[in-house]
């Protein structure tokens, strides 16, 4: 029962993963990610990723009280966490958030206020579901990695 | 930098980067996919603290690799400091890609600019910046890494020959390239002179020339002599000549190794080619080439193309220009209605030479082949391109094309071994590539020119059945003489008088689905066939490799050698009956032509 159940979680996250691929959520620096992940870091994938949400986080707090700020003008700072945030997103393979990064640097090239808001506003929303798949991919590994042992446990023994 | 001398023999490995970057989570990446790379990494999100550490360990780095935008210092400020106070070379990192920024950052003295996000490929040549400058700094070669840097160095050099063997196939891959761009190592020659490029002209003048001052004899200073081009020098023919003698001598040794598995149903002279078999030979070629997906581009290509190419190609060398027999279909097996010589494609990586000839043949013609896969010469893309996948008997896996990786191997290099086995004929080259050609167009999606390859396998049935080459019959492809072929095989006299050419036809007819087979039935092109049929057989009988696959397609064609021949008289007959070529264009065009091309 547990053995089957780890089949179908493994086959839930592949599932799931191709989802996010074709859907350009994703891209190969992800997978580049995964290949990292050795016996030497074996927790490297969900490491990164930890930081970078929660450098996200803050990066996008900052966005966002820059551009509520009444007094906002400083586009430059704005890119600069922009940049950042880029950078990052672009690290770990989290396509379309980088590419609405683009939009929202555009924006800011432009002093576009209302198009920065809008972007953000994307960003956010993109942001909070990249978050939530790979959330949801990670507990579907763990729970897979763990029917896989309790399936064979003798084997992890060995 | 003595630095790098504490590392030469691990170099690049170990190599020690300070990666600065504000972000952690690229950091975090970066620092992961340098570890991949091997190298010793330190990391640091803070410009002011990098600072300090190179600072107080001068020797301690050897690369730095740095953000643009930090927030306590200004990447490109960072990077003037360090290249004022640790001359270190220092690539720059950023997810703006803007080229105005690129080009400030290189202006400041960044050795390179990443774009973010980076990938680990980007990663594992990073080293080749530290060795540059700390061979601008110091003006001595490092050996280790001047090995690194220049594993194609460039080919004119003289300095050239200790590494010539190793560097060539790379050379004729890149040799157009500009090398100057890398530093050339310790090699002084490598002075930048203007590369010369071997065009197929210029290749052709030259296998001419060294044909007739006889491969032995063949001297730098005597060919230039010959050649009469102006602006080459006697270096340029030097490094041309070591190539070419490599080449040769692969296609030598692959033939050798061909006798065993020829599978193909070429005969003697398809064996030959098949010979060449990819593995050896061949094989080098093909890596050689790769772009077209020719296999072997380098075969001289201007002898071998031009003469399989357009009818009266063939004559380069020693062909005539009837090419009656080979009639190449322009498109035919060279490249479909081609008629240039860019279409053969000698598989196989392993000859400098011919790579070069690659070079020259480079181009996208396809070859013959309709069909991506000639399974004699392994055209994989419309050429000739003789592959070399297969180690096994050529026809191994010959696919229906001739393209299959398994045929290339076969025919040239075994072509191109008998040839000099020989006492090659001067168009050693030529034949071989006629032959090679003959068979490669005929791939071309069927083996049209089955019959010109059954021209040449009876021609070259001599030759081809017997792996000695002894001469390159195939150059007489063209002349449908069999005494080209002859020097193929020495077991056999050459009946093969349509030639060689025909031969050729036949042998990759066989494999490639042309209709040429019609008669015969063979199939060849049917790789999978060829293989239980006969192409495995053919590995038995060396000199008759040829016939055993035809034998297997139920061809009249005996096992033995002289089956071959009846084999390829019958083509012949029918060829004259106007074999129809699926492909139609080639072979039976050119033959008709020529007639008796086959």
């Amino acid at each position: 029962m547990l053995g089957l159940g780890a089949d179908l979680l493994w086959a839930h996250m592949n599932r799931l993963l191709g989802f996010l691929f074709h859907q350009g959520v994703l891209d190969e620096h992800f997978l580049q990610l995964h290949h990292l992940q050795d016996e030497s870091s074996p927790s490297f994938v969900s490491e990164v990723l930890n930081i970078y949400f929660h450098e996200s986080e803050k990066l996008l707090n900052n966005l966002r009280s820059l551009l509520m700020d009444r007094d906002f003008s400083d586009y430059n700072k704005m890119r600069i966490h922009l940049n950042q945030f880029m950078g990052s997103s672009s690290s770990i393979g989290a396509k379309r958030l980088t590419t609405v990064c683009l939009a929202f640097r555009a924006a800011t090239q432009h002093s576009n206020r209302p198009g920065c808001l809008r972007a953000l506003e994307m960003l956010e929303h993109e942001y909070c579901y990249l978050k939530n798949k790979l959330h949801e991919l990670f507990q579907i590994e763990q729970q897979r990695a763990l029917a896989a042992a309790a399936r064979y446990p003798l084997q992890n023994n060995q | 930098m003595a630095v790098i001398n504490e590392k030469d023999h691990h170099f690049p490995k170990g190599m020690r980067v300070l990666a600065v970057d504000d972000d952690r989570t690229c950091l975090m990446v970066l620092k992961t996919l340098l570890q991949k790379c091997h190298y010793q990494v330190t990391t640091t999100n803070s410009a002011i603290t990098a600072l300090k550490l190179l600072r107080e360990k001068k020797n301690k780095f050897d690369l730095v690799i740095s953000d643009v935008h930090m927030p306590d210092m200004d990447g490109f400020k960072l990077l003037e400091l360090v290249g004022l106070e640790m001359d270190l070379p220092v690539i720059m990192l950023s997810v703006d890609d803007d080229p105005r920024v690129m080009m400030k950052g290189i202006m400041h003295g960044a050795c390179f600019y990443l774009v973010k996000p980076v990938r680990i490929e980007e990663l594992k040549n990073i080293w080749q910046h530290v060795i540059r400058r700390n061979k601008h700094d110091s003006q001595e070669p490092e050996k280790p890494s001047n090995n690194h840097e220049n594993p194609d160095s460039d080919q004119s050099s003289k300095a050239n020959k200790k590494r010539k063997e190793q560097e060539e196939e790379e050379e004729e891959e890149e040799e157009e390239e500009d090398e100057n761009d890398h530093d050339n190592g310790d090699d002084p020659s490598a002075q930048k002179k203007p590369r010369v490029v071997w065009s197929v002209d210029l290749h052709r003048k030259f296998v001419t020339a060294v044909e007739q001052l006889g491969i032995d004899k063949a001297v730098p200073k005597k060919i230039l002599d010959l050649m009469n081009v102006e602006k080459l020098t006697r270096e340029n023919v030097a490094s041309h000549l070591q190539k070419y003698r490599i080449f040769l001598r692969r296609v030598n040794n692959m033939s050798n190794q061909q006798h065993s598995n020829i599978g193909s149903g070429f005969s003697s002279a398809d064996t030959s080619y098949l010979r060449m078999n990819p593995l050896s030979g061949i094989g080098q070629l093909q890596t050689l080439n790769n772009n077209s997906g020719y296999g072997l581009r380098s075969f001289s290509p201007s002898n071998m193309l031009n003469r399989f190419n357009t009818p009266s190609a063939l004559n380069a060398h020693g062909f005539n220009s009837n090419d009656s027999q080979f009639q190449f279909p322009s498109s035919g097996l060279l490249g479909r209605g081609r008629s240039n010589n860019n279409q053969i494609y000698l598989p196989g990586g392993g000859l400098n030479s011919v790579q070069n000839l690659s070079t020259i043949f480079d181009s996208k013609q396809s070859f013959c082949r309709q069909k991506p896969s000639s399974p004699i010469l392994g055209v994989s893309n419309n050429g000739l391109i003789l592959e070399q996948n297969h180690q096994g008997g050529i026809y191994d896996n010959i696919p229906n094309s001739v393209g299959s990786s398994s045929q290339e191997q076969i025919s040239f290099p075994s072509l191109l071994d008998h040839h000099h086995g020989n006492s090659c004929n001067n168009d050693i080259w030529s034949n071989e590539c006629n032959t090679l050609m003959n068979s490669s167009t005929f791939q071309g999606g069927n083996l049209s020119g089955a019959s010109s390859i059954t021209s040449l396998s009876s021609q070259s049935h001599d030759s081809f059945t017997d792996l000695n080459f002894q001469g390159v019959n195939f150059t007489n492809i063209n002349n449908s003489n069999n005494v080209q072929f002859q020097g193929w095989n020495s077991n056999n006299n050459n009946n093969n008088q349509n030639g060689n050419y025909h031969a050729l036809s036949g042998l990759i007819d066989p494999f490639s689905n042309s209709s040429f087979n019609r008669n015969l039935d063979f199939d060849f092109c049917d790789a999978s066939q060829m293989k239980h049929d006969g192409v495995i057989d053919l590995t038995e009988d060396s000199s008759l490799k040829p016939h055993q696959l035809y034998k297997t397609r139920n061809t009249h064609i005996s096992n033995n050698a002289g089956s071959l021949e009846d084999f390829v008289n019958e083509i012949m007959k029918q060829k004259q009956d106007k074999i129809k070529l699926p492909e139609g264009d080639f072979l039976c065009d050119n033959y008709s032509t020529g007639g008796t091309s086959m």
